[in-house]
């Protein structure tokens, strides 16, 4: 079997998220879910349910939603908080349990930068919303799964990393094209394809697919999702190996006018959110991987 | 022995020979260790960005200098003298301010912070002894109180600074 195949065999066999959440986060796109049917489908699945009602009641979204007490059902959540935001937190809990203790090889030099990455990019998207409002949820959702495909690559970069590493020193490869020359597939590709799987909406897989390669797409959320993970990995919120070895294209970003002192201005304000939802490196005392950060 | 963690925007000081400050993936931020070993203080710098005019007085967040190289080094150098470092004896080593592959310079922040750095000390005739900067690496710095020395850790691997 070459690389790229067992690659796709990997992604064949890719095991889903437990519980409906993976699954509602594309119904709940299309908009024909009503209430009681997203009850239907959220009422057995006790890990989505906790944790909805868990973020809905940090004190950040309790401040945000206006709610004058803590939320105790599911169904009193479900008709207060939007759809759109129920979306971000039914795929917090799917980034946090794919994630969950990934480590160690392939990408990865610790715990949970993955993870990290992921909900660092997710929130910088926020900060981006101004310049592309249409957005509004998909950007923050589409960010905290944009490197799922790193997980099906991890033990092939791992296996394989020193001819990467020489195409990128010797030929001023990325990491991206070093990854498609050496395995076959980018962990983009790979992170679509499972996205297509499991039925998400195509701009979504779209903006997954072309992360690495915005230019070659026409939609703004593909553009914003590889714009948040630029910076994510500038503030050093990367996943290891691959650190900085991306290629980033400035000029697409002229179209949303956006400059360099307003990527400052995100970095500034975002830092902070970024460290309060998820301390750095506090795996090393007592943090939980597991836990669901508390991003608002 | 207790680890000092140091954040993005933030910095730690330490004259207890039992500590160890550490900062994870500096990426395009700038990581700046200082350690008189008379005195046996060090410190750590983890600065994002390299002008601190961007904070205007309106921001409703409180100035953290840490944030910036320009407010983040004399502040580091500060505290570092309130616990008996003297400038004379202090060494200076930086790492980080990487970048992404950016020919135009949007990016640059990397570059900015290092040129940022760079220009304090001079300005205060202070000499950098070792570095590890403008490269693609995501460096984990860390410092020993005990001992002054300097390390970094790319990929898995420990190298000394």
């Amino acid at each position: 079997m070459t690389i790229s195949e067992e690659i796709i065999h990997k992604i064949e066999y890719f095991p889903q998220p437990a519980g409906a959440a993976y699954r509602l986060i594309g119904r709940l796109d299309s908009g024909n879910t009503s209430q009681e049917e997203l009850l239907k489908l959220l009422e057995f699945d006790i890990p989505a349910t906790s944790n909805i009602l868990k973020l809905c009641n940090t004190p950040a979204n309790m401040a945000r939603f206006g709610f004058s007490g803590k939320i105790s059902s599911i169904k009193t959540a479900v008709s207060k908080v939007g759809i759109g935001e129920l979306k971000e937190m039914l795929t917090m809990t799917v980034s946090t349990d794919i994630f969950a203790g990934s480590s160690g090889s392939g990408y990865e030099s610790g715990i949970g930068e993955m993870r990290r990455h992921s909900i660092a990019a997710a929130v910088i998207s926020r900060h981006l919303l101004p310049y592309a409002p249409k957005l509004s949820h998909d950007l923050f959702t589409t960010c905290l799964l944009h490197d799922l495909g790193k997980l099906i690559l991890s033990e092939f970069v791992s296996h394989h990393y020193a001819d990467m590493r020489i195409l990128i020193e010797e030929k001023a490869y990325d990491f991206s094209r070093a990854e498609k020359e050496v395995l076959g597939m980018t962990h983009a590709e790979a992170g679509a394809r499972i996205l297509e799987k499991w039925g998400y909406p195509d701009p979504m897989v779209s903006a997954v697919r072309f992360h690495h390669h915005p230019q070659t797409d026409k939609s703004p959320l593909t553009h914003f999702v590889a714009l948040a993970d630029a910076i994510a990995m500038m503030l050093g919120f990367t996943t290891g190996f691959d650190a900085l070895d991306y290629m980033v294209f400035p000029g697409l970003y002229d179209t949303y006018k956006i400059k360099e002192k307003d990527i400052e201005l995100i970095a500034m304000h975002a830092v902070d959110e970024i460290n309060n939802a998820i301390p750095f490196r506090q795996a090393d005392a007592d943090e939980s991987e597991d836990s669901i950060p508390e991003v608002i | 022995m207790s680890k000092l963690i140091v954040g993005v925007g933030d910095m730690k000081i330490s004259d207890n020979p039992e500590d160890t400050i550490v900062t994870y993936a500096l990426g395009s931020c700038l990581g700046m260790v200082i350690y008189d070993p008379v005195a046996k203080v060090g410190a750590l710098l983890h600065a994002m960005l390299p002008d601190s005019a961007i904070h205007n007085n309106k921001s409703q967040e409180e100035f953290n200098p840490y944030k910036f190289v320009n407010s983040g080094i004399p502040a580091m150098f500060k505290e570092a003298y309130k616990l008996g470092a003297q400038k004379k004896m202090v060494t200076v080593k930086m790492a980080g301010c990487s970048q992404l592959m950016d020919d135009t310079g949007f990016f640059n922040i990397g570059k900015r912070n290092y040129a940022a750095a760079r220009k304090i000390l001079w300005k205060n005739n202070v000499i950098v002894d070792a570095e590890h900067c403008d490269k693609s690496d995501s460096v984990t710095v860390t410092l020993n109180i005990r001992t002054g020395e300097t390390t970094m850790r790319i990929q898995n691997v420990n190298y000394p600074l």
